[in-house]
C-alpha cells in the first residue's frame, strides 16, 4: 500500500489528523490510540509515497540509522505514525454510539432484501462479506497472519519490503505493553485459520530484525482477510428497489489492509452521502 | 417587484419544501425587502451581507445580523417575522430554533392552522413525530381540508409504524384533491408525491396485492380494500 489513489491519501489524512486529535485527548488511553515513531526499510531506493505529507514529520532514513537497525537495507523512510488499538478502539466508538441513543443489532445478513422495508437507509460496510451479499467478484481476500506478544522493550514500528516494495514482508507494532508482529499477504486464499508454520516463520523474521522479541511469550494468533477490491474502496450511493420497497445503500467497502488507516475519511463522506439519502426521503412540508 | 406578502412567504416556504435553498433565500430577501416595516432592514442587510445565500446563512455573523434587524423592532412579536424566521431555521436544519419561533407565532395567532402544520413539520422533521401529530391535529381541527397537513399527518404515522392509519390519511388527501375544482370548473391533479408515499405505506403494510392499484392510481380500490370511509 505505497502508492494510493488521491481519494485515498484525503480519507487517510482525516484519518490521521482525527486520531492526533483523540491522542492528544483525555480519551487517549480509553481509545487504545498512540503515537508511534516508525521506520519502512526497502532494499533498494523507492520514490517517496504518495501519503508523504499525512504523516508529520516524513524523511528518509540516514545511512546511521539504516546501519543501525536494517543493515541490509539501502533505503529508508522515517514518520510519526499513529496506533489505533482497535480491542480498545471498538468498545470505545461502540460506548459513544449508544451512549447516542444508538441501538445496535446482532443479526446475520444473507441477502440486503432482508433488511429492505424495515430501515430507510442501508449501508454496507460488510468488507469482504460484499463478495456474497452484493456478488461483487471484484472483491478478493489477501490473507495475512499476524500474532500478539508481549513487549518491554520495543518502541519503533519497522516495516521491512521485500523486492516488490508493495506490501510489507516483516513488521513489528508496538502499542501498549504488546507488539504485533506479521505478516504474510497471499491474494485468493480464503483460509482464515493461523498456520504453525507460518507463525514460526514470523516469529524467527522478527527476531532476526528485533533480537529482543526472542524472550517475548505469543498471547494470540490469527488470520486475517483483508478485503481487496479490484477497483479500489467503492464509496457510494445507490438506489435499489426491492419489489416495490426503494431503499437506499451506501457503499463503504473494499478498503483492503487500509481499512484502520483511513477509517475516519471514509466514514465522513458516508455520513455526507447518508445525508443526502435523508433530504430525499418523504420530508414533512412546511 | 411583486409585493405580494403572503405570496412571497408561501413562495419561500414551498422552495424550503423542496430543499431549493438559495431560491428560498432570495424569496425570503424579497418579502422582507416589500414588507414596508422592514425595507430598511432589507436595505440594511443588502449591504451588510451582500450574498445573501445559503452559505453565508449558515455562517454566524450573516445570522447574527438578521436576527438583529428583524428582532430589534420595537413593535409586539410580529407573526410574520417569527415565521420568516421559522423557514430560515428550518433551511440550516436548525428545528430547535424554528420550533420557538413558530411557537412565536401561535402565541399571537392561535387560530392560524398554517402555522400549526410548520410547527408540525419543523417538529417531524427535527425528528420529534409523536409532537408533531399534535400540532398537525391542531390545524385539522382548524381547517379539515388542509390537504398538506393531512399529507403530514399520514407520513407521521409511517414514521411510527401505522402504516394502515397512514393510508387512511393519504387517501383522504387524494380524494381531497380529486374532488377540488379550478376557477373555472377545471378538475385538479392528484400529487405524484401523495401517491409515491400512499405506495410506499401499502408496502410497508406487505399488501403487495396493491400495487397494482396504487400504479394504475385507482382510488376507489384501494379505498374499498383498505376499508376507507372517506
Amino acid at each position: 500500500m505505497l502508492n494510493w489513489k488521491p481519494s485515498d491519501v484525503k480519507w487517510s489524512k482525516s484519518t490521521y489528523d482525527y486520531l492526533n486529535r483523540i491522542i492528544m485527548s483525555e480519551d487517549a488511553d480509553e481509545a487504545g490510540v498512540e503515537t508511534v515513531h516508525a521506520y519502512n526499510f526497502f532494499p533498494r531506493y523507492t520514490d517517496d509515497p504518495s501519503w508523504k505529507h499525512v504523516t508529520f514529520g516524513f524523511r528518509h532514513a540516514t545511512r546511521p540509522e539504516l546501519d543501525m537497525y536494517a543493515p541490509q537495507a539501502k533505503h529508508g523512510w522515517f514518520y510519526s505514525s499513529i496506533m489505533c488499538g482497535c480491542v480498545r478502539y471498538l468498545p470505545w466508538l461502540e460506548k459513544k454510539i449508544r451512549n447516542r441513543g444508538g441501538v445496535l443489532v446482532k443479526r446475520k445478513v444473507e441477502n440486503l432484501s432482508q433488511l429492505a422495508g424495515h430501515y430507510d437507509i442501508i449501508v454496507n460496510c460488510s468488507g469482504l462479506g460484499s463478495y456474497h451479499l452484493i456478488d461483487d467478484k471484484s472483491m478478493a481476500p489477501i490473507q495475512g497472519q499476524v500474532m500478539r506478544v508481549t513487549n518491554t522493550t520495543a518502541r519503533l514500528a519497522m516495516l521491512y519490503f521485500t523486492d516488490d516494495c508493495e506490501s510489507a514482508h516483516t513488521y513489528i507494532f508496538p502499542w501498549r505493553d504488546i507488539c504485533i508482529l506479521g505478516g504474510t499477504a497471499v491474494k485468493g486464499n480464503w483460509n482464515d485459520e493461523p498456520n504453525p508454520k507460518t507463525r514460526n516463520e514470523i516469529m524467527q523474521r522478527c527476531c532476526k530484525l528485533v533480537p529482543s522479541l526472542k524472550n517475548a511469550t505469543v498471547l494470540a494468533e490469527w488470520t486475517g482477510l483483508r478485503p481487496w477490491r479490484s477497483k479500489g474502496v467503492r464509496l457510494e450511493r445507490e438506489t435499489r428497489y426491492f419489489g416495490a420497497t426503494k431503499t437506499y445503500i451506501v457503499h463503504n467497502y473494499g478498503h483492503s489492509g487500509g481499512g484502520v488507516t483511513m477509517h475516519w475519511g471514509c466514514a465522513e463522506d458516508a455520513t455526507d452521502l447518508v445525508g443526502q439519502c435523508l433530504q430525499d426521503l418523504p420530508k414533512h412540508k412546511l | 417587484m411583486p409585493t405580494n406578502l403572503p405570496a412571497l412567504m408561501t413562495l419561500a416556504v414551498s422552495y424550503t419544501n423542496e430543499s431549493m435553498q438559495n431560491q428560498a433565500l432570495e424569496a425570503l430577501h424579497r418579502w422582507i425587502g416589500a414588507n414596508p416595516t422592514y425595507s430598511s432592514v432589507a436595505r440594511e442587510l443588502q449591504t451588510k451581507v451582500p450574498d445573501f445565500r445559503i452559505q453565508s446563512v449558515m455562517s454566524r455573523k450573516c445570522r447574527i445580523s438578521t436576527l438583529k434587524l428583524l428582532g430589534c423592532h420595537p413593535n409586539a412579536v410580529d407573526a410574520d417575522v417569527q415565521q420568516g424566521l421559522g423557514v430560515l431555521f428550518n433551511l440550516s436544519h436548525e428545528y430547535a430554533k424554528a420550533e420557538d419561533c413558530f411557537r412565536a407565532a401561535l402565541a399571537v395567532r392561535p387560530q392560524d392552522s398554517l402555522v400549526w402544520n410548520r410547527l408540525g413539520a419543523t417538529l417531524a422533521n427535527g425528528g420529534r413525530s409523536e409532537e408533531a401529530i399534535d400540532a398537525y391535529r391542531h390545524a385539522l381541527e382548524l381547517s379539515p381540508g388542509f390537504i398538506r397537513s393531512r399529507y403530514n399527518l399520514g407520513i407521521s404515522c409511517v414514521n411510527l409504524g401505522a402504516y394502515k392509519e397512514a393510508t387512511e390519511h393519504f387517501i383522504t388527501a387524494l380524494t381531497l384533491q380529486r374532488s377540488g375544482r379550478g376557477p373555472k370548473g377545471e378538475t385538479s391533479q392528484m400529487s405524484d408525491n401523495i401517491w409515491g408515499t400512499l405506495r410506499m405505506a401499502v408496502s410497508l403494510m406487505g399488501r403487495a396485492d396493491l400495487y397494482d392499484a396504487a400504479d394504475k392510481r385507482d382510488l376507489d380500490h384501494l379505498c374499498r380494500e383498505l376499508d376507507v370511509k372517506v
